[in-house]
């Protein structure tokens, strides 16, 4: 067995260039310093995986203090039990890489009832390594197969390529904060307010292009779908009438492609909580103004207004516009001292 | 991103009679205790006595640690003090009455008034003891000898000790219960988890209001236990009702994958032979929510404490009984399904009904609006219990603000600000400024005006006033309590890492604080 330590526990994408934070699993890296290898694990950070957030401190440091383990380590103590050590072992025998899905962790313990060792997921068994300060261990045999050679003391950097797209924040497509109202609709800012959304793969890109944004394929057979929207708080809109206009293009050979609104409602109110409005666009055609209605609910969060695109082709976008239709609205306080 | 309560809280609890607050003290440092204990004792077996007689003087000395936040190194410091008193030979003074309690050799100053009387009391039950047994106090604990030059051999001594101890126990028990913390002796009733549930708090809606309520059932008394479940916890109940598949013992691949941490921890446990057969809530007071895991196993019976919410997790996962001490039912029960009636406050409806965020600007400066887009928080609403949420309120008419303190002795801290998104303040300083009046204050009130540059990670676990203080996020200028309104201000920076800055009035004590033209400028 080779004993690791637990070098690095890094939530990704984390802390977002526009202040925000978000967590859509952990890079973790286990590091052998005597054989001058790591291995490294990405964590999706669900249940079965073991929530590493709460294992972190403010400054990602690995903090044990008021993790859920340190109670069972102490619980554990006061029937004269500890953690000795945790035992990684992968569940496929011809596993090159280590993920949660293909690997368990076998918790040992020893105490008055003698020696036991106890199955529990990776990030479990890994939390509870790093509370009761437990080794954790892997088989020779696993090592050779999923361990990296390293040099140097940076063991987080060559892997962050682990880090799945969808964990990364994109260069240059930071999402920000919404805004209460529509912002640069006639694109003289590039995409400022603009958000890339994409389902699955980076198989689309967006540009501005004078007045005009596009929306295409980046590949000829692209996966998933994507969508060019901005996003703004809904609160100074509920209770109205809102239109969606724009006027839309496509290139030929675009298969699906449209205008699309959306009305996304607060999480303690979940019944419904995505409202779905569209209008799918033919390739080929010349530009056409094209409008969508949807009564804004009490209950909304955010608006999202935009075109998408499924498949291979382009689709341009000039003039959006989205307006009041509705009844009066409540309106904030105005503005002042700033 | 412990949620501890800090050392100097548990201190002044502990002092103003919480004993839950004393046994987390013991909890907390007894492994350093023993530690030291085993590095100072030439003797191993002397560990216990040392780590069990230096907590004792703690306890009885606790009045005179003048700095609550420095009781680690004072109880080191008394640790070492019972290692020499109890290796000392050249002081074999047999003390034929005791002018003052028990206390570390270390310790100066006179002893308060609570310390003579605890003196009193334990002075009574020692003179009650059987001739061999006091003694053995009498030399052991007042003269400084070790078991060992008391009785031979010196097992003898310890055992005489022992006895003794459960004797003075005894006595105090009946005689002055509140110098026993021990839950034991409490009277509990046996509550069920009924259910947990989204719920609108009374209002008004405190800052970072709670969402869930878990509700504990004491169906004999046709009452309920509403416990709030402040930030993280509260997205953590409503699944626990939902066995998940890796619940039992089983350890299928499958089910490996989706165990609980609550159901990793019961799992273990039982392989090491021991159960978890109740869990107790002791006490609920501000600040101090704690639950005691009792634990069996062949060695007898053990309790932990814990979190309340991890206490309840554990209740939950494990399906034992939980008992909630008798006082504390008493004290914050509410009729069965009371809490589910009713519609909420009319602010707090509000506050929700529009899914309040921060704006980019500030709002409503001259509360032509009320109190449109000004929110109450602090300790006070920090509480699993609603016992304190009313201890402050807030109003606003004729262009000015007011927080007050709506009991004599509130509890914890309020305060009364505006939230706001910086995006398009970012690097620059901001000015918050205006004209204040603290009024009816008594030699307990604080009250002031702040800045705060809030993290986006900014989720902590009780906050204390003395916590708030040493932030470095906050930007605090007290007012001193003097008639007529005065101007001040507050300038601080936003960091481009500032997640909303809040600007605003607080209140900890007695008394109110009234704010008029505020503003939140640049500072050019």
């Amino acid at each position: 067995m080779t004993t690791v330590r637990i070098a690095h526990a890094e939530p990704r994408p984390g802390k977002l260039s526009t202040g925000g934070f978000d967590i859509r699993g952990f890079l973790v890296v286990l590091a052998d310093d005597a054989g001058h290898r790591a291995v490294p694990i990405w964590m999706t950070g669900e249940p079965g995986g073991g929530d590493l957030s709460q294992l972190l401190g403010s400054d990602w440091e690995i903090v044990t203090a008021g993790a859920p383990q340190e109670l069972t380590a102490r619980l554990l103590g006061a029937v004269n039990a500890t953690v000795t050590g945790v035992d990684i072992d992968v569940t496929a025998a011809d596993t090159t890489e280590l993920t949660p899905q293909a690997t368990v962790a076998r918790i040992g313990l020893t105490g008055p009832a003698g020696t036991r060792q106890v199955t529990a997921a990776l990030g479990l068994g890994l939390a509870m390594a790093a509370v009761a300060d437990a080794p954790v261990r892997l088989p020779d045999a696993v090592m050779d197969r999923v361990a990296v050679p390293v040099t140097g003391d940076d063991l987080l950097t060559p892997f962050l390529d682990r880090v799945p797209p969808a964990a990364r924040e994109r260069p240059g497509r930071a999402r920000r904060r919404p805004r209460y109202e529509p912002r640069n609709l006639e694109f003289t800012d590039g995409l400022n307010r603009w958000d890339l959304d994409l389902t699955d793969h980076q198989d689309y890109a967006a540009a501005a292009d004078g007045p005009s944004a596009v929306l295409s394929s980046a590949v000829p057979r692209p996966a998933g779908s994507a969508a060019l929207a901005q996003s703004i708080f809904a609160d100074d809109y509920r209770g109205a009438t809102v239109v969606f206009r724009a006027e839309v293009r496509a290139a030929p050979g675009t298969e699906q492609a449209g205008l699309r609104l959306e009305i996304l409602s607060h999480w303690w109110r979940t019944a419904r909580p995505r409202e779905e409005h569209g209008v799918t666009v033919s390739g080929g055609r010349a530009w056409a103004t094209h409008e969508m209605t949807a009564l804004i609910p009490e209950e909304a969060d955010m608006i999202r207004f935009g075109i998408t695109l499924s498949g291979p082709g382009r689709i341009f976008l000039r003039y959006p516009e989205l307006r009041r239709a509705g009844p009066a609205l409540r309106r904030p306080a105005p503005a002042e001292g700033a | 991103m412990s949620a501890q309560v800090s050392d100097g809280d548990l201190v002044r609890l502990a002092r103003d009679g919480d004993a839950v607050a004393f046994r987390l003290i013991v909890e907390r440092y007894q492994p350093m205790a023993r530690t030291r204990a085993r590095r100072l004792s030439p003797n191993p077996s002397d560990v216990d006595d040392i780590v069990q007689e230096s907590f004792l003087q703690a306890f009885l000395a606790l009045d005179r640690l003048r700095d609550p936040d420095r009781l680690a190194g004072w109880l080191a410091g008394i640790v070492l003090n019972v290692c020499r008193s109890l290796h000392r030979r050249d002081q074999l003074t047999l003390l034929s009455d005791w002018p003052e309690p028990l206390h570390p050799a270390s310790a100066d100053g006179l002893p308060s008034a609570e310390n003579l009387d605890r003196a009193d009391a334990l002075r009574a039950a020692v003179a009650g003891l059987p001739a061999g047994q006091r003694r053995a106090v009498t030399l052991h604990y007042y003269a400084g000898l070790p078991p060992g030059q008391i009785a031979e051999p010196a097992g003898a001594a310890r055992a005489s000790l022992h006895k003794a101890r459960l004797k003075l126990r005894a006595y105090l028990t009946e005689h002055r219960p509140d110098l026993v913390p021990d839950p034991r002796r409490t009277h509990v009733t046996t509550v069920r988890i009924a259910h947990a549930e989204r719920r609108i708090p009374p209002g008004p809606v405190p800052d970072r209001f709670p969402t869930h309520v878990i509700v504990l059932a004491d169906d004999a008394g046709h009452r309920d236990l509403p416990i709030w479940l402040l930030g993280l916890d509260s997205h953590r109940f409503p699944d626990l009702f939902e066995p998940s598949a890796g619940a039992g013992v089983a350890a299928s691949a499958a089910a490996v994958q989706a165990q609980t941490p609550d159901e990793l921890t019961d799992r273990l446990l039982r392989a090491a032979d021991a159960r978890v057969t109740a869990v107790d809530i002791d006490e609920l007071g501000p600040e101090v929510t704690a639950a005691r895991i009792e634990l069996t196993s062949p060695a007898g019976t053990r309790r932990v404490t814990a979190r309340l919410p991890d206490g309840l997790a554990i209740a939950i996962t494990t399906g034992v009984p939980i008992r909630v001490a008798d006082a504390v039912m008493d004290r914050l029960a509410v009729p069965m399904g009371a809490g589910r009636a009713g519609s909420p406050p009319d602010q707090t409806a509000r506050d929700l009904g529009a899914g309040y965020r921060p704006r980019y600007e500030p709002r409503n400066m001259t509360f032509a609006a009320g109190l449109d887009g000004w929110g109450i928080g602090g300790s006070f609403a920090q509480n699993a219990t609603e016992s304190h949420w009313q201890d402050y309120s807030c109003a606003a008419e004729h262009r000015v603000a007011v927080l007050s303190a709506t009991v004599a002795r509130p509890e914890g801290f309020a305060f009364l600000a505006q939230e706001m998104y910086p995006d398009d303040y970012h690097g620059a300083t901001v000015v918050f400024r205006g004209q204040f009046r603290v009024a009816d204050p008594t030699d307990a009130t604080r009250a002031g005006l702040f800045l705060r540059m809030r993290n986006v990670l900014d989720i902590r676990g009780p906050v204390t006033e003395h916590a708030v203080l040493a932030d470095p996020d906050n930007h605090i200028v007290t007012i001193p309590g003097q008639p007529g309104w005065t101007r001040h201000e507050v300038t601080a920076r936003v960091p481009d890492d500032t997640y909303t800055v809040m600007f605003g009035i607080f209140l900890a004590g007695p008394g109110r604080i009234e704010l008029r033209d505020p503003e939140l400028t640049r500072d050019a």
